[in-house]
C-alpha cells in the first residue's frame, strides 16, 4: 500500500516534470540553432584480474572475481545542448556514473549513480568455553557477509524563459542488498544465549524533493517539499523462542525489528542579494517523521538566520542563529505480541528538546597579509520531561570561544594558528567535557618553486569532573569521579620536484588519543547496598601512524609512471584494573599496507595502453581473523577523441 | 502543528501569486541592502578603458592560445554565443574593459607575428588583477551575476566558514577549465584535500568510508558553499547527513537511546578510525564511558569467571543489538536494546 502511495506520487511528479519539460524549451525556442561543437574525451576498455583467495579486511570494498572493465569521460557542447558523461564500470557491483544534459539555461539534468560492494566482518565469538549460565550459537558459521550498496541521485531543474524562476525535482534512491550478520541475545541473566545468524536484507530508501525558487527583486525565495520513505522489505522482523524471564512467559517474540519509516518536510528559504555589504538569509523547515511499526512520530521545527555585515573592507561581522525543536509522540503502553501471549508494558517517553545556537564572529584584517578571526558561540538545549531519565540534566549550556590568526608574511610561507576554548554547563553525557582547550597550528612553506612543505598539528585537552552513572542495583544516580583526555594529531608532508620529469611526495600522519576515566562496574557488596566498584583513572588509548610515499615520473612525453605506497600502523589499549582480564578483550594492533603502480603509454592515433597493479595487505597482530591480502591488476586500452 | 503549516503555505502562496503582478522587469535587478563600495570599485576595472567585445579580445589576441580552447568548452565560453540561449557573459564581464589591453594591436599584426612564430601579448596589466584581489572581491566578481538568478546553493555562503576564512569562488572553480564550472564529485576530493590534508589522512585509517576507493566523495556529506549546520554539512545536521545512506538508523524509535543518536559523532568518526565500524573508541570502553558495567562479582562476593567476563565485556553490541533504537522491549519489559 505504501509503495503504491510512493509510486503514485512519483508518477504525478514525473508527469508534472514532463509537462514542464515540454513547455519550457518550447517557450524558449526562437530559432533553429546549429550544432557547433564536437564531443571530446576518452573511453577505455580493459580487464581486471583480482586475486582474492584470502582477503579478510584487505578487500573490504572489493567485489570478488575478475572482470571486464570499461569507462568513458566525455563532454560535448553542440549548442544549445550540453552533455557530459563520466562513467566507470569495474564489475557488476562496482560502478560510477555522472551524466548531465543541459538545454540553454532552461533545462538542466544530472544523474549520479554509484555502486559498491561492502564486505562485512563475520564476528566469531572465539570464546574458549562458555560459562554455565551462557551459551553461544552461530547458526551460520561459514557464511560470508556483505552489502551491495547502490545510490542514484537524479536531478532535474527547469527555468522559465527570460526570468530566474526555477522548478526542480530531485530523487535519491539508496539500496542495500545482501547478507549481514545479525547478532542478538536470547534469554536473560542466568540463561543467556548469544546468537548469531545470517539476515538477508533488501532495504530501499527513496527521497523525492520538489521545489521552486525565484528572484523577487529585493529577496530571493525558495520552497521545497520532500518526501522520504524507507522500506526494509521482507524479513524486517525476526521471531525467536525466548525462555521465561522477568515474569514474561516463554514464547516466540519479535526482535531486532528494522521498521519501515517515512517523513515529509517543508522548507522555505529566503535571502537578500549576495552582493550587499549587508546580507541576510533565513530558513524555516518543518519535518514530520513516522515509524510505521511502532507508530512513533517526531515533529521537528528548524529555523536558521544568517547575517553578514562588511562595514569596511578590513572588517567583517557574522551572526548565525539556529533553532531546532523536536517533539516525540509515542505510545504510553506497548503491546508485545508473542505467538501465544500478549503482554503490555509501560514505555518510558523519549527525549524531546529545544535547541538554540547563537554565534557571533568578527574578521579583522589589520594588514594585507594578516587576518584575525574571533568567534563566540552559545548553544543551549532544554530537554523536556526527562524525569524518567535519571542521568540526563534538563538543560545544557555550551560556550565556545575561538581565536584564529592567519598570515602570509612572505609569498612562500602561509601560517595559521587557532585556539578554541569550550565550556559546558551541566553536560549530559560523560564523554562531553566540562572544559576543553584546542590548539591548532598549520603551515605551508614553499622555499623553492620545486619544494613544498606542509605541517598541521592539533592538540586537544579535555577535562570533566562529576561523571554520572546509574547504579545497576539500586538505580541510584552516582555523581563523582573524573575524566581527562588528550588528543594529538600531526600531519606533515614534503613534496619535491626532483626534476622536470619527476615528482616525489612523502607524508606522515600521527594521531593519538589518550583518556583516563574513572569507570563504574556493578558489584554485589556484603551489605547488599550494591555500591559499584570504581576503577580510578582507567586508561584507554588509540594510536595510528600512517606513512605514504608517492612518485610520478614522466620519462618521455608519451610515458607516465605513478606509484604510491601507504603503510598504516594502528594500535590501542584499554587496561582497566578490575581484577578480571578485561584488557585482553580490547586490544588493537594492526598494520595495513597499500601499494599501487601505474604505467601509461601513449600510442599512435590517440590510443593509450595502461597497466595498473594494486595490492592491500592487512595484518591483525592481535588475532588473525581479519588478516588477508588482495591483488588487483588492470590492463586498459584507452582512446582519446 | 497543522496550523503552522497552513500559515507557512499561505505566506508562500501569497508571495508566489503577488510577484508576477508586480511585473517581471521591476524584479530583475539585484537590489543589495547596502553596496560593498570598496570591493565594487576593485572589480570595476580601469576607468580609462572602454569595452571592446570578445571578438577583439580572445578571438584576436588569444586565438592561438590554449586558453581559447579551454574557454570555448566552458560554460562561460558557451555563454559568449547568442546561440547558447544563456545570459551573455564575455571576457570583460570579469576582466573589466579591455581597450587599453589591446591598444595598438590589430588582427593583422597578430596574424603576422603568428606566421613568424611569435606570440602577440596584450597589455593584460591594464585589466583587473583578479588573482590578487581580496577573496571577498574575487567572490563578488561571480556573485554579481549569481545573486539575481536564484542560485540557492549559495544561500548560506556569506556567513559560512569558507567565506569567513577568505576562501573565494576562484579557489575551487576554474572558470576557464571546466565545461559547466561544476566540480565533479571525483575532482572534489582532490580539491578539498588541497587544504584539508589532515582529513585526507583520516581516510587512510583501517576503518574508513570508501573514499580512497572512489565510491564516496567529500560532496556526498559536505556542501562547500555552506549549510544549515556546522562543518558545511550537506544536510541540516549530522544525523540527517548520515541517514542519507544509512536510512535504517533514522527512526524515530519507540525506545530511543536518549538524545545520543541525534548526533552520530557521539560514537562515530566519519572520516576514519582505527576502530570498526568507524567507532570513536572500541567496545566495551565506548559504552563504559557512560554506562556502568555489568556485575563483576557474584552475590556471594566471589568474582565472576574470566569466561563470563569475556562474554560481558567483549562487544556490548553482541547482545545490545539495537543500539541505535528499538521498537520491541527487552525481556525485562524495558528498552535495553537487546530485543
Amino acid at each position: 500500500m505504501r509503495s503504491c502511495t510512493l509510486s503514485a506520487r512519483l508518477l504525478k511528479v514525473g508527469w508534472l516534470c514532463l509537462l514542464l519539460g515540454v513547455a519550457l524549451p518550447a517557450a524558449g525556442r526562437a530559432e533553429k540553432l546549429p550544432a557547433d561543437a564536437t564531443a571530446e574525451g576518452s573511453f577505455y576498455l580493459g580487464y581486471r584480474w583480482v586475486v582474492d583467495d584470502d582477503t579478510g579486511k584487505a578487500a573490504e570494498f572489493q567485489y570478488p572475481g575478475s572482470s571486464l572493465t570499461l569507462g568513458i569521460d566525455t563532454l560535448a557542447c553542440p549548442l544549445p545542448h550540453r552533455y557530459h558523461l563520466h562513467a566507470e564500470y569495474r564489475n557488476e557491483k562496482d560502478w560510477y556514473m555522472d551524466a548531465g544534459y543541459a538545454y540553454k539555461d532552461l533545462l538542466m539534468f544530472r544523474d549520479l549513480l554509484v555502486g559498491v560492494r561492502h564486505n562485512l566482518d563475520h564476528y566469531d565469538y572465539l570464546l574458549p568455553g562458555a560459562p554455565p549460565s551462557l551459551s553461544y550459537n552461530d547458526r551460520n558459521p561459514d557464511d560470508d557477509y556483505f552489502v551491495d550498496f547502490a545510490s542514484n541521485l537524479f536531478f532535474l531543474r527547469l527555468k522559465a524563459p527570460d526570468f530566474p524562476l526555477h522548478t526542480f525535482l530531485k530523487h535519491r534512491r539508496v539500496q542495500r542488498d545482501g547478507d549481514i550478520q545479525q547478532r542478538f541475545l536470547l534469554g536473560s541473566f542466568g540463561n543467556l544465549s548469544m546468537t548469531s545468524e545470517t539476515r538477508a536484507i533488501d532495504w530501499v530508501a527513496d527521497t523525492v524533493t520538489l521545489g521552486a525558487n525565484s528572484h523577487l527583486g529585493p529577496v530571493e525565495m525558495e520552497y521545497q517539499y520532500e518526501y522520504s520513505e524507507f522500506d526494509p522489505g521482507g524479513g524486517s522482523v525476526l521471531d525467536d523462542s525466548y525462555p521465561a524471564a522477568f515474569g514474561r512467559p516463554a514464547d516466540i517474540y519479535p526482535h531486532d525489528v528494522v521498521p519501515e519509516t517515512e517523513s515529509t518536510a517543508n522548507t522555505l528559504k529566503m535571502h537578500t542579494s549576495y552582493t550587499g555589504g549587508v546580507v541576510g538569509a533565513a530558513t524555516l523547515s518543518n519535518l514530520e517523521e513516522k515509524n510505521n511499526y511502532s507508530g512513533t512520530e517526531a515533529g521537528i521545527w528548524k529555523g536558521a538566520v544568517d547575517f553578514r555585515w562588511l562595514p569596511d573592507p578590513v572588517i567583517g561581522l557574522f551572526f548565525k542563529y539556529r533553532h531546532k525543536d523536536l517533539d516525540l509522540d509515542q505510545t504510553d503502553m506497548l503491546r508485545l505480541i508473542g505467538a501465544a501471549n500478549i503482554l503490555t508494558y509501560p514505555v518510558r517517553q523519549g527525549v524531546s528538546y529545544d535547541k538554540d545556537q547563537f554565534s557571533l564572529a568578527a574578521r579583522y584584517k589589520p594588514l594585507k597579509r594578516l587576518t584575525l578571526l574571533s568567534s563566540y558561540e552559545f548553544a543551549t538545549i532544554e530537554r523536556k520531561d526527562v524525569d524518567d531519565w535519571e542521568v540526563l540534566p534538563e538543560g545544557t549550556d555550551t560556550h565556545t570561544l575561538n581565536l584564529t590568526a592567519q598570515t602570509r608574511p612572505f609569498a612562500s610561507l602561509k601560517l595559521k594558528g587557532q585556539y578554541e576554548y569550550k565550556s559546558v554547563d551541566d553536560p549530559a553525557y560523560n564523554t562531553e567535557p566540562e572544559q576543553s582547550n584546542q590548539l591548532r597550528l598549520n603551515a605551508t612553506y614553499t622555499p623553492l618553486p620545486w619544494l613544498t612543505a606542509f605541517v598541521d598539528y592539533v592538540l586537544t585537552e579535555t577535562e570533566r569532573e562529576d561523571l554520572r552513572y546509574l547504579n545497576a542495583l539500586s538505580r541510584v544516580l552516582l555523581e563523582g569521579g573524573g575524566r581527562d583526555g588528550r588528543s594529538d594529531r600531526l600531519t606533515a608532508s614534503l613534496s619535491c620536484s626532483v626534476s622536470e620529469k619527476a615528482t616525489i611526495t612523502g607524508s606522515w600522519t600521527y594521531s593519538r588519543w589518550d583518556v583516563e576515566q574513572d569507570l563504574s562496574f556493578a558489584q554485589w557488596s556484603g551489605t547488599g547496598t550494591g555500591l559499584p566498584f570504581i576503577d580510578f583513572g582507567s586508561p584507554y588509548s588509540d594510536q595510528a601512524n600512517s606513512f605514504s610515499l608517492s612518485f610520478q615520473y614522466v620519462p618521455r612525453e608519451d610515458i607516465t609512471l605513478t606509484s604510491e605506497v601507504v603503510h598504516t600502523l594502528s594500535s590501542g589499549e584499554f587496561t582497566p584494573d578490575t581484577g578480571l582480564p578485561l584488557a585482553s578483550f580490547s586490544t588493537m594492533d594492526a598494520t595495513e599496507t597499500l601499494f599501487s603502480v601505474e604505467l601509461a603509454k601513449k600510442m599512435p592515433r590517440n590510443w593509450e595502453v595502461g597497466l595498473r597493479f594494486y595490492s592491500d595487505t592487512y595484518d591483525d597482530e592481535s588475532g588473525a581473523v581479519l588478516d588477508g591480502e588482495l591483488f588487483v591488476t588492470t590492463l586498459t586500452l584507452k582512446r582519446y577523441f | 502543528m497543522s496550523f503552522r503549516i497552513s500559515v507557512l503555505l499561505s505566506i508562500l502562496t501569497s508571495v508566489f501569486c503577488l510577484f508576477p503582478a508586480a511585473g517581471c522587469n521591476s524584479l530583475k535587478g539585484s537590489k543589495p541592502i547596502a553596496p560593498i563600495r570598496e570591493y565594487e570599485k576593485m572589480i570595476v576595472g580601469n576607468l580609462e578603458a572602454d569595452y571592446v567585445g570578445t571578438r577583439n579580445c580572445l578571438a584576436a589576441c588569444h586565438e592561438h592560445d590554449r586558453l581559447r580552447q579551454y574557454f570555448d568548452a566552458s560554460t562561460m565560453g558557451v555563454q559568449l554565443r547568442k546561440e547558447s540561449g544563456m545570459p551573455l557573459v564575455d571576457c570583460e564581464s570579469c576582466h573589466g574593459p579591455g581597450s587599453l589591453a589591446i591598444q595598438g594591436l590589430t588582427p593583422e599584426l597578430v596574424e603576422q607575428n603568428a606566421r613568424l612564430g611569435m606570440k602577440t601579448a596584450c597589455d593584460f596589466k591594464t585589466l583587473i588583477d583578479l588573482k590578487n584581489l581580496p577573496a571577498p572581491a574575487q567572490s563578488l566578481t561571480c556573485l554579481k551575476c549569481h545573486s539575481a538568478n536564484a542560485t540557492f546553493n549559495l544561500h548560506n555562503w556569506n556567513a559560512g566558514s569558507h567565506a569567513m576564512n577568505e576562501v573565494s569562488c576562484f579557489d575551487c572553480h576554474d572558470v576557464h577549465a571546466s565545461p559547466d564550472l561544476k566540480v565533479t564529485p571525483k575532482a572534489s576530493d582532490r580539491l578539498c584535500f588541497t587544504c584539508h590534508q589532515s582529513a585526507q589522512a583520516e581516510f587512510a585509517l583501517v576503518s574508513h568510508h570508501p573514499l580512497r576507493e572512489g565510491r564516496i566523495f567529500c560532496v556526498d556529506c559536505h556542501d562547500p558553499h555552506g549549510g544549515f549546520s556546522g562543518s558545511h554539512l550537506k544536510m541540516d545536521d549530522v544525523k540527517e547527513t548520515c541517514i542519507q545512506c544509512h536510512p535504517d538508523k533514522r527512526g524515530p524509535f519507540l525506545y530511543g537511546h536518549a538524545d545520543v543518536v541525534e548526533d552520530c559523532l557521539n560514537c562515530h568518526t566519519p572520516h576514519g578510525s582505527i576502530n570498526s565500524p568507524l567507532l570513536s573508541a572500541r567496545e566495551p570502553f565506548l559504552c563504559l564511558q557512560c554506562h556502568q558495567g555489568h556485575f563483576i562479582n557474584r552475590p556471594d562476593g566471589t568474582p565472576i569467571s574470566p569466561a563470563s567476563a569475556r562474554a560481558m565485556y567483549t562487544r556490548c553490541s553482541d547482545c545490545h543489538s539495537r543500539i541505535h533504537g528499538s521498537d520491541t522491549p527487552s525481556a525485562s519489559g524495558q528498552g535495553r536494546f537487546t530485543q
